[in-house]
């Protein structure tokens, strides 16, 4: 029979096709040919010299393997085996791998999604050079109290900064250009000459700002972004030289940044006009942006020291203008202070996509365990025939990783169209979004999480399926109702598991949208419903004086106001939830001692209609009116809040106080309080607040916004106010046009974005614990069906039956809930910056989600106990 | 006829002995085999395809190098030459030899 197995071996050589094969073939069939030529030479006859010549060289077919082995086609020939052969094991069960693709691909797809943002936002370095040299610089008197820096401190910090360093100050602000159809806003970011030699990008076209351009007296010139100069300018190379109308001032067009510039800030600017910084005669206004680029070697704390040097001596040379012993210029890493608080989103969602890949795995090897059942005989055949432990494992892993790739190919799919939806649905604009792209690091994620999720769901599986004991599958009878305890046990594992894994997620969700529902019960402080609000900049160059604004304001609210449709129309430097500006205030009676921090409060310039048109409540004396004006005496409203923290016992009616740390300025007299507003977000703590009639505090005159109450819907009225501001000055442009109530929904859309992407996540791994516990205790049914049978039979109830197989299900269960309880406890407190409130381990949430994970889990196990209720025993009996 | 008395191939020697066939030169398989035989005066039992696979570990391990060539009757064969570090392991093995069989020697010597 040897020839048989030679022409076998021959057959499947060159079924094979493979060149390794061949070239073992050739030279053992010429090592036998010459043998058997020898052995005719010595007087053989020719068949008896072959058959010596076969018997010399041994079994040949093990020894082409064995010679196949060391040549190294082995492992590949193997792999390509086992793939075909787990390919059409997924093609025969289509609905087995459905599932089991889609549950990875949405892990999969919703881990890389996010991770591509967190990527983008968290991981990138910024995209200037050597950006760990960048800091961002302002000032801070308390943990919790930080703010800009003045003129006077940015040009003391200037000229000491030099020596190990560079330093620039910006401020965004939106500008009229005119010269055009019509005069447009467009948003600009005034930056000093050394903005664009510290960041590190100097423009691609033109130059950048030259040393000396930020003094008064020179001449304003502007550098353009790129792709402000295609939009506006059409891309004219002829643009540099070019002048343009900023506020009715002329700037030259000196430059123009590349396509892709990011600018270091959370705003992306149209334009950069050069800040030209009058010599200040006070410490404050407090409104700059500062940037400095250490020199090399200059550490971070080397950095703030010298800031902190640089601060006792700017302070003392200031001090008769403003003192506030605690402040001092803080330093922090750019990036950090461009990333903000959505860090901790961003990882709390990673977390959470995270824990649904987990589960999907599981769920995944849970059913691959399930499966396996059927499978044991089949294995068992394969082993009985002479594959080895490790060549079994290494099968059914590779079709684990065929799932795997599987999903993560559809996963990364999923991915792309996800992160648009993901920022499509994003309320806030996340800072640095435009960094987020799919990667080499973003695809390098996506490869780790298919392997990640492999080795849980296939590896376990795998190792466990793989039984060493032969005969008792096979003795089975093809049922294979005998399973192996310790793969029992892995399922129960692996359900607990699940359990454990899903509730921190209900537990992260329900916070969050307790958060939010709390959120949107909060009082705002006035009646946001049919609210216009509209920012209207003047140029200071048309409005130089301070009473020519005014006059503007006048004439504007007049006429407004005696539109039809319209009930009333204020002004305001700042709109509620917008989060405003700050003053800090000394009272007559308890002046603040000079060695301590001056008190703040938020501060709002308004017309006296404000209250009215807002609906905020008069709690006590009286509103601002018409007479509080240039001649009046100087009088201010306050909130309720101030009223109870700084006149606590005592009618502030009458108190005066002085404002900005002036020591020169007339007292203003508290004339009433109203009701508290919600000026920093909703989420913000009531904060004081003092409002100063415009025309008596004509701070941020030219940079007003102006509120509507209207008859019906509030965007109608738009084209109206534009055609009345239009009337009285043809060159401006309304900017930020939005109706109080997208005010509202702005303000609880980071918490809305939190609850709803926790919330899917939540319910995803609902539904994955729900079907892994199902199946389960489903597969447990039909294995104990013969059992069952039997118990009713000698007269088990059905009711007993149902209990058994649910308490199963309700002991696995309680186990993970267990186990889930103590991770969450330890986890929530991450969560707690970002409630609102509700307590990170509020009992009312851990019990509702306990309850709910509880209730899910009955109705996933009382199936398939019903059935086991339905078991016939006769049938059960029968079938043996 | 009385039986010659054959020796069974020690685990592991096939590889000492190959190279040491090959210390003459280039040969292919089946040449190696003969050589071997012919150094041991056919005392040894060797099955004659175990060759093959001991010779592509040696050829995994850098100690010969095989390219095909033509043998002495017209026939295409694969060629098998002993490389630099062959002969080192070579002697290397030759040295371990001598001592293992002197020693086992001395064992077995002592009554």
């Amino acid at each position: 029979m040897l020839w048989l197995r030679n022409l076998l071996a021959r057959v499947v050589g060159v079924w094979r096709a493979d060149r390794i094969g061949e070239e073992i073939d050739r030279e053992l069939q010429f090592h036998i040919d010459m043998r058997t030529e020898e052995n005719i030479r010595r007087g053989m006859s020719p068949d008896e010299a072959r058959r010596d010549a076969l018997s010399r060289f041994g079994h040949r077919t093990v020894i082409k393997e064995r010679s196949y082995e060391v040549r190294g086609g082995r492992w590949l020939e193997t792999l390509w085996q086992d793939t075909r052969y787990g390919a059409r094991m997924l093609v025969k069960h289509p609905g087995f791998s459905f599932v089991a693709v889609l549950t990875l691909a949405l892990g999969i797809g919703a881990n890389t999604a996010i991770f591509s943002i967190v990527n983008g936002v968290l991981l990138r370095p910024l995209p200037y050079p050597e950006p760990e040299r960048l800091d961002t610089v302002f000032q801070q008197n308390s943990a919790m109290n930080r703010f800009g820096i003045s003129v006077a401190d940015f040009q003391g910090i200037e000229k000491e900064y030099a020596k190990i360093g560079s330093v620039t100050a910006f401020t965004h602000r939106a500008v009229t250009l005119t010269g055009g159809e019509r005069p447009e806003q467009i948003k600009a970011t005034f930056a000093t000459a050394s903005f664009f030699k510290t960041i590190g990008v100097m423009p691609e076209r033109g130059r950048a700002f030259l040393p000396g351009e930020d003094r008064p007296e020179a001449s304003p010139v502007v550098v353009l972004s790129y792709g402000f100069w295609q939009r506006q300018l059409a891309g004219n190379p002829g643009a540099i030289g070019q002048r343009l109308m900023l506020d009715g001032v002329g700037y030259t067009v000196v430059g123009i940044m590349p396509r892709g510039f990011v600018a270091p800030s959370s705003t992306t600017p149209d334009l950069w006009p050069i800040l030209q910084l009058q010599t200040p005669r006070r410490r404050g206004p407090f409104v700059l942006g500062v940037i400095a680029r250490r020199e090399r070697g200059v550490s971070p704390q080397q950095g703030q020291a010298e800031l902190k040097r640089i601060a006792r001596e700017v302070f003392t040379q200031w001090a008769h203008t403003f003192r506030d012993e605690n402040a001092t210029y803080v330093s922090m890493p750019l990036k950090q202070a461009l990333i903000g608080d959505i860090g901790t989103t961003l990882l709390v969602l990673l977390g959470a996509v995270g824990c649904v890949l987990l589960l999907a795995s599981i769920n995944v090897a849970n059913l691959l365990l399930a499966r396996a059942s059927t499978r044991q005989q089949e294995i068992a055949i394969r082993a009985a025939l002479g594959a080895g432990r490790l060549r079994l494992v290494r099968q059914l892993f590779t079709e684990s990783l065929l799932l795997a790739l599987l999903g993560g190919a559809a996963g990364l799919f999923l991915a792309v169209w996800g992160v648009d939806l993901l920022l499509a649905i994003s309320p806030v604009t996340i800072p640095r979004i435009d960094q987020v792209q799919v990667d080499g690091f973003v695809l390098g994620f996506a490869a780790l999480g298919t392997l990640f999720s492999c080795l849980v769901f296939g590896l376990m599986p795998a190792l466990y399926n793989v039984n060493p004991n032969l005969g008792e599958p096979l003795k089975g009878g093809g049922r294979g109702n005998a399973e192996v305890p310790g793969r029992r046990r892995l399922r129960n594992l692996l359900v607990i598991a699940e359990f454990a894994l899903a509730l921190p997620l209900l537990v992260g969700a329900g916070l969050m949208i307790n958060s939010f529902m709390r959120l949107q019960q909060v009082d705002p402080g006035f009646k946001p419903d049919h609210l216009l609000t509209v920012q209207l900049p003047l140029p200071a160059l048309k409005y130089p004086e301070a009473e020519q604004a005014i006059n503007f304001h006048k004439e504007m609210l007049r006429r407004i106001s005696a539109l039809p449709g319209v009930r009333s129309a204020s002004i305001t430097t700042d709109l509620p939830l917008e989060g405003g500006h700050t003053n800090d205030f000394s009272l007559e009676v308890r002046p603040t001692p000079p060695d301590q921090s001056a008190d703040v409060a938020e501060f709002f310039s308004v017309s006296p209609d404000y209250f009215r048109t807002l609906g905020i409540p008069l709690l006590k004396g009286r509103y601002l009116s018409e007479q509080d004006d240039e001649n009046g005496l100087p009088v201010m409203v306050i909130s309720e809040s101030m009223a109870r923290r700084y006149f606590p016992g005592e009618d502030p009616i009458g108190m005066r106080l002085k404002t900005g740390g002036c020591t020169e300025c007339e007292w203003t007299i508290i004339v009433g309080v109203v009701g508290d507003v919600k000026t920093e977000g909703l989420s913000a703590e009531d904060d004081s607040a003092m409002y100063c009639p415009f025309n008596q505090e004509s701070f941020g005159i030219r940079s007003m916004a102006l509120v509507l109450r209207t008859e019906g819907d509030a965007a109608s009225f738009v084209p109206v106010v534009r055609r009345e501001v239009n009337s009285i000055d043809p060159d401006l442009a309304l900017a930020d046009i939005k109706t109080m109530d997208q005010l509202m929904a702005k303000s609880l859309g980071q918490s809305r974005y939190r609850g709803l992407l926790l919330g899917i996540f939540a319910l995803v791994a609902l539904t994955l614990a729900a079907v892994g516990i199902y199946g389960v205790i489903a597969y447990a049914v039909s294995q104990r069906t013969h059992e069952i049978g039997i118990r009713i039979a000698l007269g088990a109830r059905r009711q007993d039956i149902f209990r058994m197989i649910v308490g199963h299900g309700m002991i696995l269960s309680l186990a993970g809930v267990g186990v889930g309880l103590a991770a969450s406890l330890a986890l929530t407190r991450y969560l707690a910056s970002l409630l609102y409130g509700v307590s990170s381990t509020d009992p009312l949430t851990f019990v509702g989600v306990v309850l709910l994970l509880v209730c899910v889990a009955l109705l996933a196990c009382s199936l398939p106990a019903r059935r086991a209720t339905k078991v016939d025993p006769m049938v059960a009996l029968r079938a043996e | 006829m009385a039986k010659q008395q054959k020796a069974d191939l020690l685990q592991g020697t096939l590889d000492m002995l190959i190279l040491k066939a090959l210390t003459h030169g280039p040969m292919h398989g089946y040449g190696v085999g003969q050589r071997i035989m012919q150094l041991a005066e056919d005392m040894l039992r060797v099955e004659e395809g175990s060759l093959y696979p001991a010779l592509y570990r040696l050829e995994e391990r850098g100690w010969i190098k095989s390219e095909w060539g033509t043998s002495e009757n017209n026939r295409s064969a694969r060629f098998y030459k002993l490389t630099a570090a062959g002969r080192r392991q070579l002697n290397v093995e030759e040295e371990n030899w001598a001592r293992f069989v002197s020693v086992i020697g001395k064992v077995l010597q002592t009554s």
